[in-house]
């Protein structure tokens, strides 16, 4: 590597060095070929616009309940990088190779994050929005808020289930039981969602309806869209602030998670 | 970055877009297939998947399915069924023994903005749907059921929904008509797809032999003089 751009370019090459490093383990040639493919074949096929309101607009990307062949591909391909990547680099020792570069942890950190979580996500929200663009500008034009507001409560699980993986191998420093219990909390929170939210609009139970908001806001804009009041119970539905509050609060909650996770990688002192 | 590093990214960044571009060759080749044949008891067969759903007359003897998809049409057209919560599909008009029937797009006094009367065929429902798609902006946000037997809606989505009534004249009872919608929804305008999938496939190539080109070269660079490697201190 150059000398010659002193201290500063030489962190700048050894992160993105470290970078494709991290890029090459975790997206080998057909792994990111092909979730693409099943991204976009996924998006093109399996999406629906129904009448062409904000509502739809919502369903269309966050479908129901978040439940759809492109979140369940994010969710097993961020678990694969997360949970046995990262759990690899821990029980191989390759972790400490990595902790040499010329690079606080943090950024050690940051870049294991970048390869393993945005790049899948930038590949979904890349196939997502252009397929969306491709079928119906116009459509996708006018309601463009809610567009993005369901595709990020399609996220809320994912990046839940993403900064706990992130929590348990840490604390496990091996990648196969996070691996397992993220897809099983993946589904627990969706099947969960959906029986307690049945429950809790059926039976009236205002604190047990939020929880569910709160820990899938798909719910919450769902309520909202089509003023889901089982049985007249009418305050259980929120307002559109509350429902757009309840995402970015699931939303912070998985970045607090992350920095946690990242707090812990930087100060535990071996690798 | 090295050069290795980066005649990699340039050579996954191009077998990257050549999996996008079959994403969308195998949307649009399935998009553009002719539907036909009819398989069971109020179900068909489409795009590998059977549907029985949303079946509103149920039909009688055998049948010929017509495809809706106009691909003079710069959208897609969405037929959707009667359903209270209609879903965004393609319908397919089926019909056994008319031969001739008319076409109203009605405003919401059930009065007709459109008369178009033609005979039974597949290139015919194709030219209803070319009206359709090419008068929608004049159309757009102005339609409703209009009390008459068969209504179909229609939605294009960049505009308001439509819906158009179908009838044989005055004779409305002994009009055979009816319809399949599916739950596929979001299919694609098979000639836009086919094109973006081309442009997308050749780019890919593009990028993915210029990196493997990269990437050979400064092997051999590397591989082939021993001496440039050994100046350094």
């Amino acid at each position: 590597m150059s000398q010659q751009g002193g201290p500063k370019k030489r962190r700048g090459s050894a992160f993105t060095e470290l970078l494709s490093i991290f890029l090459h383990l975790d997206h080998r040639l057909p792994v990111l070929e092909a979730s693409a493919f099943l991204f976009f074949s996924g998006v093109l096929l399996f999406s629906s616009v129904s009448n062409g309101d904000a509502s739809s607009a919502f369903s269309y990307m966050a479908g129901p309940g978040g439940l759809s062949l492109t979140s369940l591909i994010l969710v097993v391909l961020i678990l694969k990088n997360l949970a046995s990547g990262w759990g690899n680099d821990f029980e191989k020792g390759t972790m400490q190779t990595f902790l040499t570069y010329p690079l606080s942890r943090g950024k050690v950190f940051l870049a294991r994050l970048v390869s393993s979580l945005l790049v899948p996500l930038g590949l979904l929200t890349l196939a997502q929005f252009s397929a969306v663009f491709l079928i119906a500008p116009s459509f996708a034009q006018a309601h463009f808020g809610s567009l993005l507001l369901g595709f990020l409560a399609s996220l809320t699980a994912p990046l839940l289930i993403a900064a706990l993986v992130v929590l348990a191998v840490l604390w496990a420093k091996s990648g196969g039981v996070p691996f397992a219990v993220g897809l099983v909390a993946y589904f627990m929170i969706l099947i969960f969602s959906a029986f307690l939210f049945s429950m809790g609009s059926s039976g009236g139970y205002y604190y047990l309806v939020w929880a569910v908001f709160f820990i899938n806001p798909i719910y919450a804009f769902s309520s909202y869209f089509n003023n889901q009041a089982w049985f007249g119970y009418y305050h259980l539905v929120p307002t559109y602030a509350q429902a757009v509050g309840l995402l970015a609060a699931n939303l912070l909650l998985s970045l607090v998670l992350l920095a946690v996770g990242a707090l812990l990688f930087v100060k535990r002192t071996e690798a | 970055m090295d050069r290795s590093s980066r005649a990699t990214v340039v050579f996954r960044a191009g077998t990257l877009l050549i999996a996008i571009a079959l994403a969308f060759g195998l949307i649009s080749y399935m998009s553009s297939l002719t539907v036909s044949g009819y398989h069971g008891d109020q179900c068909f067969h489409n795009y590998g998947y059977y549907y029985c759903d949303n079946v509103d007359v149920a039909p009688v003897g055998t049948y010929t399915v017509l495809s809706s998809w106009n691909p003079a049409s710069p959208q897609q057209m969405y037929f959707l069924n009667m359903s209270s919560t209609p879903v965004g599909a393609k319908v397919y008009l089926l019909n056994t023994n008319q031969t001739a029937f008319n076409v109203w797009i009605a405003n919401r006094s059930g009065l007709p903005l459109a008369n178009v009367s033609f005979n039974y065929g597949p290139q015919k429902l194709a030219w209803f749907s070319d009206y359709v798609a090419s008068h929608r902006q004049e159309v757009a946000g102005q339609y409703d059921v209009s009390g008459t037997s068969v209504v179909v809606k229609y939605f294009v989505p960049d505009v308001e929904p439509l819906m158009a009534v179908l009838t044989n004249g005055n004779t409305q009872s002994s009009l055979n008509l009816t319809y399949f919608a599916t739950n596929i929804a979001v299919m694609i305008n098979p000639s836009l797809g086919f094109r973006a999938a081309g442009y997308l496939a050749a780019s890919g190539a593009v990028l993915a032999v210029l990196g493997a080109v990269l990437k050979r070269r400064g092997a051999g660079r590397s591989g082939g003089s021993p001496t440039s490697s050994s100046t350094s201190p």
